[in-house]
């Protein structure tokens, strides 16, 4: 530790230098076809794995702005969580983006990369659960991922749009994790406060054991699987950035 | 029990324990296109049981089903101040136009937003708090209650092909987390009269039925329907 993180003046007071910001903390995961584990955000730092990735490529700082890693806030850095927005981006995996459109399996409406299918992103709030860690006695929240709405994206306005993937063939159908614009994600009604040092996760979950109708796994069940669908592209993921929202301490270096 | 909930102090009086967080509690229920729904109910199961449905394979609940730890109640060391009540939705299996299979109206997992206006039409949800209490704590119709969770879906449309995208897809409202009517009255689900101290179990489900009894009208997918009581949990510190 290299700052001054304490001054004690003459008289006995204790003054802690500080700099706080609002600007967000963030990390990455990505998500896969296929089985799944669960994918711990917030878990690495710039140069560490990122989680689902394939080959778990090496993190840089559009994945995350977290210091250190192990799931454990800066000792420096301290949190008021008031929200945790997440959006959802199509990563390929294949330099030919038309592998999405080999049938079968194709996502007939799939858009043109990073914009994520609306049945593949629909799917994924289907399936995935995020899990909110503090101090690893207790978890501070479990709810689907949508409850955690991005609050970012394009506000769109399309003709017949149509995607490069399909050769301009046909036409996309396309979905954000919630509305686009601030104020469209949502606040805790009580922030949560994440302290120096302590650990700290987001992570998504996958309950039915993938992205998939749970109603398919069924014995009998004629319910269709529906899980992800990037048609030939093994190595595509939905990558998911996850921003937790709210005043962050570090330090005054 | 194994968390301290009260202490009584030398003096007689009592602290109380306990962590109040911004926690929602969801619940899962399900029916098919063609089945009769006339008594749905939500809060009822937990993670491990089997999860409401009517016309479907019976299926266990999972944390994704459910986050309740108590079936129909809240448990003793916890309690609920609901200030509102919103929901997610899914179509269970795709519909196309017409009879073209290949013209896609709302593929799975959307729900078609025609089907979810007759749902709208017909639908009532309510909030019951307290054993056997007839009078629900919270009812109205369906159409009341805002969709603060799920997808916003652009659709291009499409003239013909292979897959053309006839869609028709809708949401109740704006997907937006101030898209929920806030209850001007929170409604409490814990201890009451003698055991008004938090932490006292109480029991609590939602009904979702059809008030003109039977099959909705019209309606062309399954659906899956989580509701959400939102609001502040208190737990165990």
């Amino acid at each position: 530790m290299v700052q001054a993180l304490k001054v004690r003046l003459s008289d006995g007071r204790v003054v802690n230098p500080s700099d706080w910001t609002s600007a967000p903390l963030y990390t990455t995961v990505e998500i896969a076809t296929g089985a799944l584990q669960p994918l711990p955000g917030f878990s690495f730092g710039v140069g560490g794995e990122v989680p689902g990735s394939p080959g778990l490529r090496t993190a840089n700082h559009r994945d995350t702005n977290m210091q250190g890693a192990g799931s454990i806030l800066a000792e420096n850095e301290e949190l008021l969580l008031f929200a945790l927005q997440i959006e959802l981006y199509q990563i390929l995996g294949s330099a030919n983006d038309q592998a999405f459109m080999v049938s079968p399996p194709q996502d007939a409406w799939a858009p043109d990369a990073p914009e994520v299918s609306a049945t593949n992103l629909m799917a994924i709030q289907r399936s995935t659960l995020v899990r909110l860690k503090i101090a690893n006695t207790k978890d501070y929240g479990v709810m689907p991922i949508s409850f955690h709405g991005a609050g970012m994206g394009i506000h769109r306005t399309t003709g017949a749009m149509r995607s490069s993937g399909s050769a301009y063939a046909r036409g996309v159908l396309l979905a954000y994790n919630g509305g686009v614009s601030v104020g469209d994600s949502r606040e805790y009604a009580t922030p949560h406060h994440v302290g120096p040092g302590e650990a700290f996760e987001a992570a998504l979950e996958f309950p039915y054991g993938q992205v998939i109708e749970p109603l398919s796994q069924v014995a009998g069940s004629t319910v269709a699987a529906n899980p992800l669908n990037f048609g030939t592209d093994a190595n595509a993921r939905v990558r998911a950035t996850i921003s937790a929202i709210g005043p962050r301490r570090r330090p005054v270096a | 029990m194994t968390s301290f909930n009260h202490i009584r102090m030398e003096d007689g009086s009592e602290l109380s324990l306990a962590e109040w967080l911004h926690q929602p509690v969801h619940s899962t229920i399900e029916f098919a296109a063609n089945a009769g729904v006339n008594d749905l109910r939500a809060f009822n199961y937990v993670r491990g049981g089997r999860v409401s449905s009517i016309g479907l394979p019976r299926r266990n609940a999972t944390d994704q089903d459910t986050n309740v730890v108590k079936a129909g109640a809240m448990n003793q060391d916890e309690a609920l101040l609901c200030f509102s009540l919103t929901m997610e939705v899914f179509g269970l299996e795709p519909i196309t136009f017409g009879t073209a299979p290949t013209h896609t109206v709302a593929p799975q997992p959307l729900l078609s937003g025609t089907d979810y206006r007759r749902l709208q039409r017909d639908a009532m949800l309510e909030f019951y708090v307290g054993a056997a209490i007839k009078k629900p704590q919270f009812d109205s119709p369906f159409a009341y209650f805002g969709q603060s969770m799920g997808a916003t879906v652009i659709s291009s449309g499409d003239e013909g092909g292979t897959a053309a995208i006839n869609t028709d897809y809708g949401t109740a409202g704006r997907i937006s987390g101030s898209n929920q009517h806030a209850l001007n009255l929170p409604i409490y689900v814990g201890g009451f009269g003698d055991q008004a101290r938090p932490g006292n179990s109480m029991t609590f489900y939602a009904k979702f039925y059809n008030a003109f009894g039977g099959v909705f009208a019209g309606l062309r997918q399954g659906v899956r329907l989580k509701v959400v009581a939102d609001g502040l949990k208190k737990r165990p510190a």
